[in-house]
């Protein structure tokens, strides 16, 4: 007669029936090509968030260790030194790196969960991306697909993808408002894996996530002296940031004002270890409820 | 008084002369003065975004649809080859035109019916619009999707409307940021 869990009668070398399952941590990164003007001080914003998560670093609210991290990123609009940092994450810490050029990318690897023939459940998902009430946009103003990521598309994945106590985070603006359409992103994320989700409901603020404010000056100064012998050239700004070439970033319509009046146009700023802390919450739209908000499955 | 008149004439000749040498500029580099929201995509990536973008637009499968003239005002010269690829999200996304920008700036495009509350009945709806101008030759997109909320109003208003594409983001008044500007006409 066929038992549950443990045999007397098992070989040894049989799968154990109630084994808890292995589980995957999700990191999302998407692209960012909506602060032209900023763009030094945000480019790599998104990135940097996702680089120190999956070292462990700046790990969200109740988030956990797993057997397996993926890392998912849109390659469109960062170039390769901002890249480089994905590799050693690979290299050094065996970190799984996907790369995604299309929506059907991302919910395809939230599809699959096997790996080496072993189901691996989402322990927890975080999203470091752009967001409009109702949906991720993880190439928001981005050339080619937009990668809107809706509750239905969620809701046509398999319910079970997620570990139990599974959780999600969203970093992304507005996902935890009601829309007429869409209702709420989070919500239907929520109710149709069974699982906790956090998100804001104003928009979310990533100005602090590339270094403290008060150090924008000296970093600014530090980058312009450099560039007076290395222009072109990757930058270290002592004691914990780098200046990556980035062409065009920061440019304004002729050159002249902005980013290029400051010194920093053409170049990308970029964390050594990632992230100094997670997002905040924005300021915007102000009637809209404060807080990380919590929500559970219906 | 006496000085200052000549004064103003000289910086008035000088304003004229700069715009008048920009717009030299700007013709003979083919419109390529870009506006920031024009990207140039590295070789290794654009086939894979050029895929990403549907050949035509989605089909509407028996959705009720309104047909809507738009009037786009483009920030950058128009060349002969330049196609233009206009999507509206709502419920989902829909790609509503892909073909050779219009030399005059004016189509018509079938907007889907949303068919959530009320929708269905009056044809009033929400979309967030994405505009995108796709320069083959030099692998150059300029995109105008940011926050590009267009309210659609109950039929039969809003058949026609002029939309500027700007040089660079506005704010909007929810402290975010778009690229258009929507006016009924």
């Amino acid at each position: 007669m066929a038992q549950d869990g443990f045999s007397a009668r098992a070989n040894a070398d049989d799968d154990c029936a109630n084994c808890p399952e292995k589980t995957e941590n999700i990191i999302i990164v998407g692209s960012e090509f909506e602060y032209t003007e900023a763009g030094f001080w945000l480019k790599c914003m998104f990135l940097a968030c996702g680089f120190a998560v999956a070292q462990g670093r700046t790990p969200p609210p109740g988030w956990s260790a797993a057997d397996r991290t993926t890392l998912l990123y849109v390659p469109l609009g960062y170039v390769r030194h901002e890249l480089l940092a994905l590799d050693w994450l690979r290299d050094n810490l065996g970190i799984n790196i996907v790369r995604c050029t299309s929506k059907a990318n991302v919910l395809s690897h939230l599809r699959n969960r096997k790996v080496g023939g072993k189901t691996h459940k989402i322990k927890n998902l975080v999203a470091f991306c752009h967001g409009l009430p109702g949906y991720f946009s993880l190439n928001y103003s981005g050339p080619g697909d937009a990668m809107n990521i809706y509750g239905s598309d969620f809701e046509r994945l398999p319910s079970d993808l997620f570990a139990p106590n599974g959780k999600v985070f969203s970093y992304a603006c507005r996902t935890a408002v009601s829309t007429i359409f869409n209702g709420v992103l989070g919500q239907r994320i929520a109710d149709h894996f069974g699982v906790t989700v956090r998100a804001y409901h104003r928009r979310t603020n990533y100005g602090a996530v590339m270094r403290q404010r008060s150090s924008s000056a000296a970093l600014a100064t530090a980058l312009v002296a450099a560039r007076a012998t290395r222009e072109g050239q990757k930058i270290a700004l002592p004691p914990e940031h780098e200046a990556f070439p980035h062409p065009g970033m920061g440019n304004g319509v002729l050159g002249i004002w902005g980013a290029s009046a400051e010194g920093t146009a053409d170049y990308a700023l970029w964390r050594t270890a990632g992230a100094v802390s997670l997002p905040a919450e924005g300021t915007t739209p102000a009637g809209e409820p404060t807080g990380y908000a919590t929500l559970t499955p219906a | 008084m006496t000085r200052v008149v000549p004064n103003m004439r000289l910086t008035m000749a000088g304003l004229c002369g700069a715009l008048a040498l920009a717009a030299i500029v700007f013709y003979l580099t083919g419109g390529r003065q870009m506006t920031p929201n024009c990207h140039q995509i590295e070789p290794d990536l654009w086939p894979d975004l050029r895929s990403g973008m549907a050949p035509e637009p989605t089909p509407l499968l028996g959705r009720r649809s309104r047909l809507v003239t738009l009037h786009l005002g483009f920030p950058v010269r128009l060349m002969a080859d330049d196609l233009l690829y206009i999507t509206a999200s709502s419920d989902r996304d829909d790609v509503l035109f892909v073909g050779p920008a219009p030399p005059d700036g004016v189509i018509n495009l079938a907007f889907p019916v949303l068919t959530a509350t009320g929708a269905a009945e009056t044809g009033a709806a929400e979309y967030t619009m994405g505009f995108q101008l796709i320069r083959a030759e030099d692998r150059i997109i300029c995109v105008w999707a940011g926050e590009e909320r267009f309210n659609l109003p109950a039929e039969p208003d809003g058949t026609a409307w002029r939309v500027d594409l700007l040089g660079a983001a506005v704010p909007t008044d929810d402290g975010g940021q778009r690229w258009t500007r929507f006016s009924p006409l």
